[in-house]
Formats: C-alpha cells, structure tokens, sequence
C-alpha cells in the first residue's frame, strides 16, 4: 500500500533527522525536552503535509520552517508567556544579564546569553549562524522582509554581546 | 568568547560537543498520531467541502443566470471576468494580504498569501481552460486527468439544475499517494467550474473553468473571509473519500433533527482475501455540539461473511455516544442507521478498516446506494469558523 510505503519513508526521516532537529530546536528554546515537544509537533505537521512537503523538494527547509514557527507561536501563547516568566523571570524588552541564572563556562555561557535575547531575534541568529541560511531565506521562513532580518539579528547579536559582556556574579 | 560572527557558527557546534540526552521523539507513535489526524481533518475538509457546496449552490444559484446572461462580462470591482463564482470561504483566516500569479504548463495559478501564515500554509487558487469534456487537471505534474469509474464520483446535488458531482481521486507522487478531492459542475454558462477541496491539511484550490489563453488578474481572485451559514435544506450531502487504508469513507454532516441516518449499499468485497470474506470495520463517530469534539464510537464487526440472501443487518443508536455497526460480506447489501437525538450535531463515518481486508480493502465497500436522511430534514448547519 502507498500509505506504508508513506509511513516508511516518514519513519526513516524521523529517524535520521531528529538529532539535527533537536538540536535546531534546543537552540531556540534552550531546554531538552521541549526541543523533543517541538520537534514531535513539527515532525507531525510534516507527516499531515507529507506530499506538499514532498512538492515543495525540501523537506528539511520544510520541517524547519514548520519548527520555528511552531516555537515563535508557543512565546505568543498565554500559557508559555506564564511558564516563562515564572522560570526565568526576563523581560524580552529590557535585557537584565545581571538577573538571569546562567553558567558562563563553556558551551552554557552562550546558551544562557540566548535566553536573554527575545525569541524572535533568536531565531533569527539560530537561522543566520547555526543553520546557514542566508538572509532572504531567513526572511522567507519568519514572513518578514530581508531588512527586519538583518535589524532583528544585528539586535540579536548586539544582546548576545551584552550578555556575555556583563561579568556575572557566581563567576566574578 | 568571541562574539564575532565569523565564530558563531562554531560557537554552536560547541554546544553540541557533550552528547544530547536521550530523545522522547518515537517515529511509530508520530505515525500513528498523524493517522489520527489525518483522519480528522480529511473529515474536517469535507466539511469544508459540504458547507463550500452549500454556499456555492446558495450563490451561485443567485450570480449564474446574470453570468450566463452576460458572459463575459465584468462583474467584479475593476473589470475581472465574471466567470468566477462568488463562493464564500468561511474557513480562510482573513482577507489575503498578497497574490502571487504564476502560469505553470498552461494552468494559471494564484497563490492567496497572508502576512504571519505558517510556512508552507498559503491556500492556493488554479484557474485552468475551459475543456468541452469533463477532464480536470492535475496538480501535479499538471497532466489531464479523466474522471474514471474508478474514482468514485458521488453525485451531491444540483447548481441551476445541473448536477454537481464530489469525486476523489489519488495519485502515486514518488512512494506517496497525494488525495484530492473535487466537486465539480457545469455552470449555467457552459464552463467547467471545480473547487478543490484542501489536499490533506494543504491548499485549498478553486478552479474554475475559463475561456483559453486567459490568464487571472488580482480582482479576479474570489476570495472573501465572511464565514456563512451552509443550508442544506434541500441537498442530500454524500461524501466519499478515500482512507487512509486506502479504503473508502463517506462522511455526512449536519445538524440534524430526531431522525435515523441510514446507509445501504453493496459490499463489493470479491472474496479474495479469505474464504471467510472481509470483516468491514464500520465506523460511527458521533459528536455533540460541534465536530471538533467527536468521539469515535466505532466498533469491529464479529461476521465473519454473510451468506448472500442473509437479511441485512442493521442497528440503532438510540442516544448520542452509543456505538453502532453493520457489515456483511461479499457482495451482500447491507445496510446501517443510526438515531440521533434532536439536535445535535452529528457526525458520520463509514470506513473500511485495512486491518480486516488488507490485500482488497479499496474494494471493501464499492458502492453507497443512499446515505443520509431525508433532505428535508436537514438543518442549517454552522460551517467554517
């Protein structure tokens, strides 16, 4: 049946690109397992959009798309806004480095500083720097135009540096 | 750390160095999850499709005779063509922001963009020549597709007397089976006109037959955001769709008084599978309220084949929520009704379960010779958002 042999190529797909995906997915949210949540939400659009993913002739720039859209939606939502700031307590308007909880050794030190950057902007940064895209493909993904790109990373990086810029207290 | 940009990227290869914890993402379950939601919005799409025809009949019966009075004519804001029906779309989130127009191997098409749409989300509209016969186009690769037997057409009613016909129709795209379905009629003018309804969760088409070598213009697109009331009083609605175990489903919708929902048909099995016949799973899901609560309430039939004159089997379902079936086997009619309570929103399906029929399944259940209650009974019925 064509509908196995469907369930086929999506299991192989599933299997082969959930670590790529996770990893995209991590980088954004900075947590394991809602990575794993949003790598299973955006794996199952993939599987409902099979054959417009499968016209479309990119299925990971498809699958990516269907990501980060998924994780801008989830920061929109009451009920993430709430978890958020009850975890984290940021203000994405005003950066506050000095009142975030993060390690500033190694491969934490930059995820920490992502925290602090507005999601938005995040994914934009992730998108530009992580997954290569160039700044109209970045633009084509996050509906928006190429010049709110380049604004939305330049912003992006200018907090980054304004985070791992600012000597933390449990490591001073 | 540097925050040049130059070492950005190997700044996040970085945070990969340590191995990631063990995953939860378990490709079975995602299969078996989008199974689940395929089904549910293949029978949320034919709603879509019923309250689409609905309003098309309710406005087209109002615009046609002006058109075919004057074909050819502007009807629309700016001077378009006035061969496009003015069909409302309640389930399209708003007015779109943006039109693309493309021109792919003879079909014109115009891809309707809203600013914040996810990827990928972006309902289409295909404009295609006028054909003397009833020949539709593909999606892809655009090649002329006739209407065969085989494809199941469902007539569903009338626009100004001539009959509008559902069918469905699958195609083998490299190991996948793309699902589309059409209701298509002949307007008064003499055109072809074809709405799509959405390619499992993905764009929703509308063709619409036109004279050759014309290409749309940005107000021609025919699309409103204003959700209406679908009426259905006097139209019969019968659904079929192929399953996702490529068997058949025909799936009714309405509101519906105190009435019994009744199917009969013939079982098509041809035997082949087992010397015992092939089991039918058919499946009832009844919802209160609206559909986006139903609850599947169907159940696997014990018959293990059916002499041919056996009676047929029935059962009723005296209140919302209880459960119902009826099967035969090989070539047998059969017959099903269900009652429901005054109303309610119900929601029917009938499918053919692969897992009792796995080599013939598609063959199952070959033919629905009536369905559904009697026409006056149907209600008005809330549609689209």
């Amino acid at each position: 049946m064509a509908n196995r042999q469907r369930d086929a190529d999506f299991t192989e797909y599933v299997q082969n690109k959930t670590p790529w995906l996770r990893r995209v997915a991590y980088l954004l949210c900075r947590d394991w397992h809602r990575a794993d949540d949003l790598v299973q939400s955006a794996f199952l659009k993939l599987y409902v959009n099979w054959d417009k993913a499968r016209r479309a002739g990119n299925f990971d720039g498809y699958v990516r798309a269907i990501l980060v859209n998924l994780f801008l939606s989830e920061q929109k939502s009451p009920w993430w806004k709430q978890i958020t700031l009850h975890r984290e307590q940021f203000d994405e308007t005003t950066l506050d480095p000095a009142a975030l909880d993060f390690d500033v050794a190694g491969s934490l030190d930059l995820m920490a500083a992502l925290g602090a950057v507005p999601p938005r902007q995040r994914a934009a940064i992730v998108l530009r720097y992580y997954c290569d895209l160039s700044v109209e493909e970045t633009a084509y993904l996050l509906s928006c135009s190429p010049g709110t790109v380049k604004s939305q990373t330049s912003r992006g990086l200018e907090a980054l540096r304004l985070v791992l810029d600012t000597p933390h207290p449990h490591h001073a | 750390m540097s925050q040049d940009t130059e070492h950005l990227t190997a700044e996040f290869e970085r945070v990969f160095a340590a191995p990631a914890p063990p995953t939860s993402v378990d490709a079975a379950h995602l299969v078996e999850r989008g199974h689940r939601l395929l089904r549910r919005r293949r029978a949320a799409g034919a709603l879509s499709a019923v309250a689409t025809a609905a309003a098309v009949v309710l406005l087209t019966t109002a615009a046609l005779p002006e058109l075919g009075a004057h074909p050819g004519q502007s009807d629309a804001p700016g001077g378009g063509t006035s061969m496009l029906n003015p069909a409302r779309f309640g389930w399209l989130p708003k007015a779109p922001d943006a039109y693309d127009y493309d021109v792919d191997l003879g079909v014109s098409v115009v891809t309707a963009e809203w600013a914040n749409q996810p990827a990928g989300d972006d309902p289409m509209l295909m404009l295609y020549k006028a054909n003397a016969n009833q020949v539709m186009p593909k999606v892809a690769p655009m090649s002329p597709y006739t209407l065969a037997p085989g494809d199941h057409p469902v007539k569903v009613g009338t626009i100004d007397g001539n009959p509008v016909w559902y069918y469905s129709y699958s195609e083998q795209l490299q190991n996948a089976v793309s699902l589309t379905d059409f209701l298509l009629w002949k307007t008064a003018a003499g055109y072809w006109a074809a709405l799509q309804d959405p390619l499992v969760d993905g764009p929703t088409l509308l063709r619409i037959a036109k004279s050759a070598n014309t290409t749309p213009t940005p107000l021609e697109v025919p699309l409103t955001t204003t959700g209406d009331l679908a009426k259905l009083s006097s139209y019969d609605v019968l659904l079929a769709q192929t399953t996702d175990n490529d068997g058949l489903e025909y799936i009714v919708d309405g509101n519906l008084g105190n009435e019994n929902i009744s199917i009969t048909g013939i079982d098509g099995d041809t035997g082949l599978t087992t010397q015992n016949g092939t089991k039918c799973d058919f499946t009832m899901i009844t919802g209160l309220g609206s559909y986006q609560y139903p609850c599947d309430q169907g159940f696997v039939s014990p018959f293990q084949g059916m002499p041919f004159d056996s009676p047929i089997p029935s059962f009723t379902l005296p209140t919302p929520g209880t459960e119902g079936y009826s099967t035969t086997g090989q070539g047998s009619p059969f017959r099903a009704s269900s009652k429901v309570l005054n109303g309610i929103d119900v929601y029917v399906s009938v499918d053919v379960d692969e897992k009792y029929s796995p080599s013939l399944s598609e063959k199952a259940l070959n033919e629905v010779t009536s369905f559904g209650t009697n026409p006056a009974d149907w209600q008005q019925a809330d549609f689209g958002n």
